[in-house]
């Protein structure tokens, strides 16, 4: 297991080194807008619950993100894109922020069906974690925010955690293959799949997943098979998306300890 | 001062640069590049992206198959060529599983039920290879954002074989790279 010892050095100097830049970049730029309501959290504050929640998925190699969805006792439930669990071998791991690196499994019950979720779990009895507020789907013209941990182009090096803003251009009635339903212009890198987004207040509203400008073109394909039109399916190719988080709330076993304290929070919006 | 002297200065190279590039690119501007270059000393399959990102796609690493002939480097070029001709052909859309001279394979398809052909063919893999896992996991690199290479090495855990290393276990039959030769036995 020498591999996690080695990930592990660079991915805590990343993140650190990302940190203080981003203070540094945010204390100049336009954070206090006297038109927010003062009860909304500053971005630093997003920035920091977002880089809190958010998990490195990894196997042999980084494969993504993921999301602290829930606790239980000591175990921990991770959401990511099934996608994610696809790119890489039947062992996982999750490294948390602070950088401790845990063995993770994949519950045995299959539970997303088509939609490009999937969950892991791992036991932690020494740290607790905060887990991740849940919001309801955002509307065209929300301010969201993404995080995630992309990788650099040579695939290798870490880049530490990532945060980029943008807003909701483009909420689909009709979902496409895999769930994707919010289309927004945050820019999403290689890596940052199941990341997640998150709505002004902080609440978790989606799970990044699939990036702009695909690599190549294919037709852009809705969840019943049909193919969007051209003219939609240029909108969707210059946006990135994510699962609605309702949909992952659609498992009715999923979340039951806690059922109580998740509709609360879906209240926010 | 001097600092940002030397910023815009450096700016400037860069867009300098950045303009060369782009004059020198061989096709029109709205295209994807797949080429063969380095990573990290690995042999690499790369896409620059319309956005003008650099991705690798797939890391050629051992000389586990020289035996057939063809160097990492080698497979690396050749399969990168085929990304290309078959993107500039627009016959990459879909990235499927098939079966070519009774050889397990992955190409390109215009359609999720086309056949395999010498011309749309991306590589060949060992049989028994899980060729439909390859070519999803390669598909998915499309537009999902998952970090990962396709066949990225160094594995020493899984008893699975596409996932401890499924590069060891693609390799490629030279008489393939003549479309219609009979490399049949």
């Amino acid at each position: 297991m020498n591999w996690r010892k080695l990930t592990l050095i660079p991915c805590v100097g990343s993140l650190l080194i990302t940190l203080s830049t981003w203070a540094a970049n945010v204390s100049g730029s336009k954070l206090s807008q006297p038109e927010k309501p003062p009860t909304l959290p500053s971005v630093q504050q997003l920035y920091s619950s977002a880089q809190g929640i958010t998990v490195k998925v990894m196997s042999q190699a980084v494969l993504g993100s993921g999301i602290l969805l829930q606790r239980q006792g000591s175990v921990y439930t991770v959401l990511t894109n099934a996608h994610v669990l696809r790119a890489g071998g039947s062992a996982y791991c999750i490294q948390t922020n602070d950088g401790r690196i845990w063995s993770a499994q994949v519950p045995k019950t299959h539970r997303f069906g088509q939609n490009d979720l999937a969950l892991l779990q791992f036991r932690s009895t020494a740290t607790v974690y905060t887990v991740a507020s849940l919001g309801s789907s955002p509307a065209v013209g929300d301010q969201v925010f993404a995080g995630g941990f992309p990788i650099a182009e040579d695939g290798t090096r870490k880049k530490g955690f990532g945060f980029t803003t943008g807003k909701v251009s483009l909420v689909l009635h009709k979902a496409l293959e895999g769930g994707y339903q919010v289309g927004y212009t945050n820019d999403i890198q290689k890596g940052m799949s199941g990341g997640p987004l998150l709505n002004r207040r902080g609440f978790v509203v989606g799970v990044n997943g699939m990036h702009a400008y695909p690599l190549w073109d294919a037709p852009s394909v809705f969840a019943d098979g049909s193919e969007a039109e051209p003219a939609l399916h240029q909108k969707i190719i210059h946006l990135s998306w994510a699962v609605p988080i309702e949909t992952v709330l659609q498992v009715p076993s999923l979340l039951t300890p806690k059922a109580s304290q998740v509709q609360l929070k879906l209240n926010d919006s | 001062m001097k600092l940002r002297l030397l910023v815009k200065v450096l700016t400037g190279v860069a867009i300098a640069y950045g303009t060369t590039v782009a004059l020198n690119r061989p096709s029109y501007a709205e295209s994807a590049t797949f080429y063969c270059s380095k990573s990290n000393g690995v042999s690499t399959t790369f896409v620059r992206t319309q956005d003008g990102k650099n991705l690798p796609m797939i890391h050629w690493v051992s000389n586990y198959f020289s035996g057939e002939g063809l160097t990492p480097q080698q497979r690396c070029q050749e399969i990168s060529r085929r990304f290309q001709s078959n993107y500039d052909n627009g016959t990459l859309r879909y990235i499927k599983a098939g079966v070519l001279n009774r050889q397990p394979v992955v190409c390109a398809a215009t359609q999720k039920n086309a056949a395999c052909t010498d011309s749309t063919l991306l590589f060949t893999l060992k049989r028994g290879s899980d060729a439909d896992k390859i070519a999803r996991k390669l598909f998915d690199r499309r537009a999902l954002a998952a970090g990962n290479v396709v066949n990225q090495s160094g594995g020493d855990t899984s008893n699975d074989p596409v996932q401890i290393d499924f590069e060891a276990y693609l390799y490629f039959v030279p008489s393939q790279l003549n479309a219609g030769a009979s490399n049949s036995p």
